[in-house]
């Protein structure tokens, strides 16, 4: 950059500030969310830095050097970096299937497999991990009852992926279904017109077209794989060890923060270059923006035989997710999960009478974070994209930056940040709130971004010119146009402040407790039925705010929108 | 209420190099008088649309200065202008109905309930949109749509109404329909307007006066007869109608006319510069339908011959394109119905009015 | 204007800031006891006493690095629950005061710091837990001794914490170093490896394995194998002859504690006769510390478990080479 474009760039910097200085209100917004980005997000990692590179006071990297020396802990980066990548792919294909399926095959039984495509969004911690072993231990309804398999190892990398590609293709598919629904099927319309076989046109044109919406789903799984702590925490074992884990084991059972610190910053590294070549190289790939409305999407994409082999794979994969939450259901009626499987209500019972309380702060802390992580993050994508302030896309990229920081990293870093005066907050549930609301904007903002991307500016324009304010605009025009991506946002979010229990398991107390830490301390403790039960209520309980949600939202703003869960 | 661009510019980073700069806006100046409606006419791309943006404040320009009444709101934010727009694309807010769409701006403005019920139905029958009040936008077509915007626009009474293409989305009937239509309301309630468009047709039939602009820049102001007849450049001739231009060396200067020799031919043109010379090239510009033409019987002093190589017949008109010695002309001559045809290869002697023929000086880029 | 936006502003900022503090005079503790059994225990303390309780649960490594930041202005008055060890370092950060309570008296040395900085209350010892029906397939009776789990019969089918991750797999290694001596011990987990079918990340995960049929024997700390028998999976509950370790967590009146008095009361009340009778009562699954104390049904008699010796001060300064010996030794070691 010459000295002309530092002038020039300074030069329209005074003037949008100039600018905002008549729009008080913004500026104060602006400014308000500056400084709870700066806070809530950056100030945590920044504390989580200090404490690793500052062990006794002074600077060194002694802790770097001795965690790298070790050869168990470069094994546990290997194996996170490997599982991330095992998963990503495995999970990314199972995903482009479904995505292809549903959307380019008029097979029977949609619906059904759309929900099993979904579903494991909501997946309990642990409990997942269980009923996993359940299906494929050693003693697994599949491997042993069915596949007569002796000694199938679970533990490792096997099981991991196996939990971890449950898991997560559900977030590739949603990705791809979007790719692939914008897409149309005019251009595989246009490429068989050409003459191209089915083959061809699916390899010629589908394909390479999907090519950056695979890449995203990619690093996208690649982080969520990185960060996971539920599955590989039982399913990993010694001979496996991954970060995530290691982060929590050094804290918790090491009693060493700053190692714990420093290991964080470790798992950081990947993930955070994931991240940003998802963000400034795969996003700049993309060549479909999502721009008009989904248009029917071809069904002659692939020969009756070819559909049916999808419909089976698609099927199968549909089966296991099912059977998969079958076994927790069954966990959940039973005498002793696994072992004893007479009908009871016993652990309902006792989940009601003992964790009555912290079913009561989950909804508490998931009802207050995730509408709040809902208007944050369309209030952000409405100024990153629609407004012109300095730090714009500082504010953009901070807000977001949550997103490929792993929940222990978090989690220890709010402890770090939050625990002396002015900024006591350990203990409240002020501190759980601020975590899933930073953690969860960005689900908020990729949403809100996406909405507005399909909103023609010049409809905002039309109010500002009307004599609107910005913020009135945004209330008045923007957030009601915006209810699809708000939703979603808000569904998403709430999904995970229910589900989630890297960061918040550093952050729960005895005035607040959440399901999921429930979840965890009854599988520590042996009541694996409870904890089963506890997992079936953490459903119900989303689906039914799902539903809530949904007619909240359609009451608030009158306006029809296409429901994009469930 | 008056508008004025004091020198503005606006430069946009360049996304496809970086560090690379667009001036969409270069140095612009202009006026628009109280109740006047002014065109901005020039290609996509011209900075015509930036320069209206600047004024409704969606982009602050990166020098100069913008008044509206004689005040300076460079730096006030959009919603407090008091102008309004009508967009290209109408920018109805589909979640309203048209009857909320239209309440919007009086409601910002802290209208009662009872003056707004009232003035949107005044408002609406004025566009001839009343009984539509509660439908949904979706349920409207385009020209319906087109009104609703306009009635949004002008129910503030604005300081000045700004037209972003408006009409290009129409199709050619219905927008010929709509340009009578807007002038007729812009007439009747004398609000200043500024009106953007690349169609010159349009711009002629609507404006009062017509502001041309290229690659940033003020080509040339003037009434629309004006700019037909004398472009002050060659751009602003290409651009505003069909032109053919000749070339020719002047011979004499005298005070009121130019004698030029164009082709071993003398003509005799009325001067409209001074900065041509003797012995200099000018660029002679004749327009089409000046071109007269007849079947060659012998040759006559003061008219040409050429040779018709295709006629294009068009109802109304007949276009002709013919080869003068090498130098292909256009010549459009009305009423083929009455006059008749001519055909192909046919030998043809042709002559237009010198009056009519407009000089600019020869340049051989083209920029005029 | 807009109000809507103003308020919602107003709401955001009113939930970020912290609750403020609740009416004092109570006992503040900082419990590491899981919170079901705190919460048991601490209502009988109250019940008994009168004095009130307030407390928030927070894992051993959580607890200690609050307590620190909180030095200059101790939040709290007890430390609650976790292994003595971690009490151990708690006075060597010198966050913690001394307080030798008369009951004290009665325990043994292994269950109280000489000068009074800690006492523990309860303990738990390590255990087998062995699935029947799995071993029933197997054809072996439940493991005796750690030389039992060499067996072929056992060949993957065992678990155990990881010394690397977890104190209880820690305990395991340091209580079999003090055992066999420290070369013996590992060439001993050596020829272990081929049984163990992992090591956990958790301490609390081999006894889940062992109850589904996972694992056929887990080895732990015993209060999940008997909620896990209560629950009613079939697992029975062994102690290797040779030997095991045991964790007896601890309390310690915080340095500086607003409320030391009350504080003392609860030291006084834990390891009183009633108080350890509350452990049984209340199903906790711990052992009582006390050697007239009560036991519960279906626990062995304490004297009945053949526990080590166990030196928690001791362990923990071997801590890091064991455990980086038991990762280059045992961990990489090819199964």
């Amino acid at each position: 950059m010459g000295i002309q474009s530092v002038a020039r760039w300074w030069d329209q910097s005074v003037r949008d500030l100039r600018r905002l200085r008549d729009e008080p209100l913004l500026l104060v917004a602006i400014a308000a969310l500056f400084g709870l980005l700066l806070l809530f997000i950056l100030y945590p990692l920044a504390r989580v830095l200090t404490v690793s590179l500052f062990p006794d006071g002074a600077f060194s990297l002694r802790l770097y050097g001795q965690l790298l020396g070790s050869w168990f802990i470069r094994q546990a980066f290997l194996n996170s970096v490997a599982m991330g990548i095992l998963t990503a792919v495995g999970g990314t294909a199972i995903g482009f299937l479904f995505a292809f399926t549903l959307t380019r095959t008029d097979i029977p039984g949609k619906s059904l497999l759309t929900l099993a495509a979904i579903l494991p969004i909501i997946s309990p911690p642990f409990v997942s991990a269980l009923a996993i072993i359940l299906l494929f231990g050693n003693n697994g309804l599949i491997t042993r009852q069915l596949l007569g398999l002796q000694e199938f190892a679970i533990y490792g990398m096997r099981g991991l992926l196996l939990a971890q590609v449950l898991t997560f293709f559900p977030v590739a598919y949603l990705t791809l279904r979007g790719v692939l629904e914008s897409l149309g099927g005019s251009l595989e319309d246009a490429a068989m017109n050409l003459g191209a076989t089915r083959w061809k046109a699916f390899r010629r044109v589908t394909l390479p077209l999907c090519l950056p919406g695979i890449a995203s789903a990619l690093l996208v799984l690649f982080i969520e794989s990185i960060a996971d702590f539920g599955n590989p925490l039982i399913l990993g074992g010694s001979g496996f060890p991954v970060l995530s884990v290691q982060v929590y084991l050094q804290v918790t059972g090491m009693y060493d923060l700053p190692g714990g610190a420093a290991l964080a910053v470790i798992l950081l590294v990947p993930s955070v270059i994931a991240f940003l070549v998802q963000r400034y190289w795969v996003s700049r790939k993309r060549y479909v923006t999502v721009s008009g409305k989904p248009t029917r999407a071809v069904i002659r994409a692939a020969s009756p035989g070819v559909q049916w082999l999808l419909f089976a794979a698609c099927g199968a994969v549909a089966l296991f997710v099912l059977l998969f939450y079958a076994t927790i259901l069954v966990g959940a009626f039973s005498r002793a999960w696994g072992a004893d499987h007479t009908p009871t209500w016993r652990n309902f019972g006792y989940v009601l009478g003992v964790g009555a309380q912290a079913i009561q702060d989950t909804l508490i802390v998931a009802v207050t974070a995730s509408p709040l992580a809902g208007f944050l993050g369309m209030a952000i994508a409405f100024l990153a994209i629609r407004r012109r302030f300095p730090g714009r896309r500082a504010l953009e990229f901070i807000s977001i930056l949550n997103f490929a920081v792993p929940g222990t990293v978090i989690g220890i870093g709010y402890i770090l940040a939050f625990n002396q005066r002015p900024l006591l907050l350990t203990g409240t549930a002020t501190i759980l709130i601020a975590n899933f609301l930073f953690r969860y904007i960005p689900v908020g903002i990729q949403s809100g971004m996406a909405g507005l991307r399909q909103i023609d500016p010049a409809i905002e324009e039309a109010a500002t010119n009307l004599g609107a304010s910005t913020p009135v605009t945004f209330r008045r025009i923007t957030l009601p146009l915006l209810v699809p991506a708000f939703f979603s946002g808000l569904v998403f979010s709430f999904v995970r402040a229910m589900t989630a229990i890297s960061a918040a398991i550093f952050l729960v107390s005895a005035d607040w407790n959440l399901m999921t830490v429930q979840i965890l301390s009854q599988t520590e403790a042996g009541r694996l039925g409870a904890a089963a039960a506890f997992s079936v209520l953490l459903i119900l309980i989303i689906l039914a705010a799902i539903g809530t949600i949904r007619l909240i939202l359609g009451q608030f703003f009158e306006y029809r929108y296409q429901a994009t869960f469930g | 209420m008056s508008v004025v661009l004091e020198n503005v510019t606006k430069v946009f980073e360049d996304g496809q190099r970086p560090g690379g700069h667009v001036r969409a806006v270069d140095g612009v100046s202009l006026e628009v008088s109280d109740g006047e409606l002014v065109t901005l006419l020039g290609p996509s791309g011209c900075g015509k649309t930036t320069a209206l943006r600047i004024i409704a404040g969606f982009e602050t320009p990166t020098a100069g200065r913008v008044l509206i009444d004689g005040q300076d709101v460079s730096r006030l934010p959009p919603h407090a202008r008091n102008t309004a727009m009508v967009f290209q694309s109408y920018a109805i807010f589909p979640h309203l109905t048209v009857s909320q769409n239209v309440a919007f701006g009086l409601q910002m403005r802290g209208a009662s309930k009872d003056e707004i019920a009232s003035r949107v139905q005044a408002i609406l029958e004025l566009v001839g949109l009343a009984g539509l009040q509660h439908r949904s936008p979706e349920q409207l077509s385009g020209g319906q749509q087109q009104r609703v915007a306009l009635a949004r626009a002008i129910i503030t009474e604005p300081r000045v109404l700004l037209f972003d293409e408006p009409l290009s989305n129409l199709d050619a009937k219905l927008r010929e329909q709509m340009r009578g239509e807007v002038r007729k309301l812009q007439r009747r309630l004398a609000i200043t307007s500024l009106y953007v468009t690349h169609d010159q047709a349009e711009a002629m039939a609507l404006s009062d006066r017509i502001i041309v602009m290229n690659a940033g820049r003020v080509q040339q102001a003037g009434a629309p007869l004006e700019i037909y007849a004398r472009p002050a450049n060659r751009f602003v001739a290409d651009f505003i109608g069909r032109v053919n231009f000749l070339h020719g060396q002047v011979r004499e200067v005298g005070p009121d006319r130019i004698r030029l020799d164009v082709r071993g031919r003398s003509l005799e043109v009325p001067v409209q510069r001074a900065d041509l010379r003797v012995g200099a090239v000018a660029s002679l510009l004749v327009r089409p339908e000046t071109i007269r033409l007849a079947p060659v019987q012998g040759t006559g002093p003061g008219t040409f011959v050429g040779t018709v190589r295709r006629v294009t017949y068009l109802g109304p008109t007949a276009e002709y394109e013919i080869d003068w010695d090498g130098t292909p002309l256009l010549a459009v001559s009305g009423s083929p119905l009455e006059h008749g045809l001519l055909s192909e290869g046919a030998r043809v002697a042709f002559d237009f009015p010198a009056a009519t023929v407009h000089l600019l000086p020869h340049a051989p880029d083209g920029t005029g | 204007m807009s109000h809507g936006w103003l308020r919602y502003a107003i709401l955001v900022l009113s939930l970020l800031v912290p609750v403020a503090g609740r009416a004092q005079e109570r006992l503040v503790v900082y419990s590491s006891v899981d919170e079901e059994n705190a919460k048991k225990l601490l209502d009988a303390f109250s019940k008994a006493t009168g004095v009130k309780v307030r407390f928030t649960f927070l894992s051993s490594g959580p607890a200690v690095a609050r307590i620190e930041a909180e030095k200059g202005n101790p939040q709290a008055d007890v430390w609650y629950g976790a292994p003595s060890e971690n009490h151990v370092v708690l006075k060597e950060k010198g966050l913690s005061q001394p307080y030798l309570s008369q009951g004290a008296r009665d325990l043994a040395a292994k269950f109280k710091d000489p000068e009074g900085y800690w006492t523990s209350f309860y303990m738990n010892p390590l255990g087998f837990a062995s699935n029947l029906k799995v071993l029933e397939q197997r054809k072996t009776p439940p493991p005796a001794s750690w030389a039992d789990l060499l067996k072929p019969e056992f060949r993957a089918q065992v678990q155990a914490p990881s010394p690397q991750t977890s104190g209880t797999g820690y305990n395991m290694v340091a209580a079999l170093v003090l055992i066999m001596g420290e070369d013996k011990a590992f060439e001993y987990l050596k020829k272990l490896n081929p049984s163990i079918q992992t090591y956990t990340q958790s301490g609390t995960a081999p006894s889940k394995a062992a109850a589904i049929g996972q694992a056929g024997v887990g080895i732990q700390f015993t209060p999940a194998f008997l909620q896990l028998i209560e629950e009613g999976y079939p697992l029975k509950i062994t102690f290797p002859r040779e030997g095991v370790g045991f964790e007896a967590p601890a309390i310690s009146i915080l340095r500086g504690a607003p409320h030391a008095d009350l504080a003392k009361k609860l030291v006084d009340w834990s390891i009183s006769l009633p108080g350890q009778a509350v452990l049984t009562d209340a199903r906790t699954y711990f052992f009582p510390v006390h050697p007239k104390a009560k036991l519960a049904k279906g626990l062995p008699a304490f004297d009945e478990i053949p526990t080590v010796n166990y030196d928690a001060i001791w362990a923990g300064k071997e801590k890091k080479r064991l455990v980086d010996r038991w990762i280059n030794e045992i961990l990489r070691a090819p199964k």
